[in-house]
């Protein structure tokens, strides 16, 4: 007896594959209306993840346009239905990634100026405390290399397992998980550096 | 009080970070449990990446693209006039196709012709404007030259 037919919930998720799959077929054969569907499922966090990856909402819509077009090019070209998330990943993560280096982008400079600028702004505007960690965290976010926060970012807003992240950037799981490890401790550091800095200026903006 | 002077073991950095159980094997989750309640720095560390990731997780979404560009894509498309390309094919290669799949699925997109079905994959690739080769499951099954005049096969030599 196979697993699916012991377990309802597991024929459910398979038959959703299957459906899926059937989807990716039909939108490999040219159909527009298939290719929707899979916009539509994928198009919010495609947006979302390019977008952080990035640090900008407009670029990162741009890219996801590009992304979702070069989808369409490339999909008669692909060869497993079923590893479809984990290629269009890859996709908009290359697209991402050309973007940056085509634009040469100075995480550094930027990140230090939007640092200070982001403490002196919550510190006089008194933002609410969410606010506060989402800049935060965009803000420890781009201290990282362009390949640890696509790690990241996949492992915790796509959802990907190790090995499906080394799917999505073509990369050994051995390396991911020499990425994923770095990238973690960076971020951690980095974090809490950004912490503490605003920590200490809302002190001296408190004191007499 | 702040962890960032906190540094794991260096053994166990990249064990540290899973996130997934497919993540590590059975063997690697208990030896990792083993570690983490024995070295207290690792442990607050390990939770650290937790909190770090629900944190990541949380960051509010981003607004979607409001529709695809269907004109782009149709486009693209119709730059790819493949049904007027396989009526130039001879008889003999579209009969070949058909042989290998019950039902075929055609898609030329950018000089490619892509033909499918449910077990099969065949694959034509446009090489400029001077041959085209075939593929088959990622070997080559014949190889036509010249084969392409502006774009369009006119006769197909199978090797």
């Amino acid at each position: 007896m196979s697993h699916s037919a012991r377990d309802p919930a597991a024929a459910l998720v398979l038959t959703d594959t299957l459906w899926f799959v059937e989807v990716v077929r039909d939108a490999q054969a040219g159909n527009l209306s298939a290719f929707d569907t899979l916009f539509r499922y994928y198009n919010a966090r495609i947006c979302t993840y390019l977008t952080r990856l990035v640090g900008n909402d407009e670029e990162g819509h741009d890219l996801a346009q590009e992304t979702f077009i070069k989808v369409w090019r490339a999909l008669p070209g692909m060869h497993d239905e079923s590893r479809f998330e984990t290629w269009l990943y890859r996709i908009a993560t290359n697209t991402a990634i050309d973007q940056l280096r085509r634009r040469k982008f100075r995480w550094p400079l930027r990140k230090n100026h939007e640092a200070d600028d982001t403490s002196e702004r919550t510190c006089v505007a008194g933002p609410e405390e969410q606010v506060e960690e989402a800049e935060l965290v965009k803000l420890a976010l781009a201290q990282l290399s362009p390949q640890y926060r696509a790690c990241l970012l996949l492992q915790h807003v796509a959802g990907f397992t190790q090995r499906e992240i080394a799917q999505s950037l073509n990369l050994s799981e051995k390396s991911i998980s020499i990425y994923v490890g770095r990238g973690s401790e960076q971020f951690r550091q980095a974090y809490e550096r950004l912490e503490n800095g605003l920590d200490a200026t809302k002190k001296r903006r408190l004191a007499p | 009080m702040k962890n960032s002077m906190l540094r794991p073991c260096a053994d166990w950095v990249e064990r540290l970070a899973v996130r997934y159980p497919d993540d590590l094997s059975y063997v690697e989750r208990v030896a990792l449990n083993e570690h983490l309640a024995s070295c207290p720095t690792c442990a607050a560390i390990h939770s650290a990446y937790q909190v770090m990731g629900a944190r990541i997780y949380s960051l509010p979404p981003v607004e979607p693209l409001p529709a695809l560009p269907y004109r782009l894509l149709q486009r693209e498309q119709c730059a790819a006039p493949y049904v007027e390309q396989l009526k130039t094919m001879s008889p003999g290669i579209l009969f070949r196709l058909k042989s290998f799949s019950e039902k075929i699925v055609k898609h030329l997109h950018q000089g490619m012709i892509y033909a499918r079905s449910d077990d099969h994959h065949l694959y034509a690739f446009c090489n400029g404007n001077s041959s085209i080769l075939w593929k088959y499951k990622e070997s080559h099954v014949f190889f036509s030259s010249p084969a392409v005049k502006n774009g369009v096969a006119h006769r197909m030599f199978v090797v």
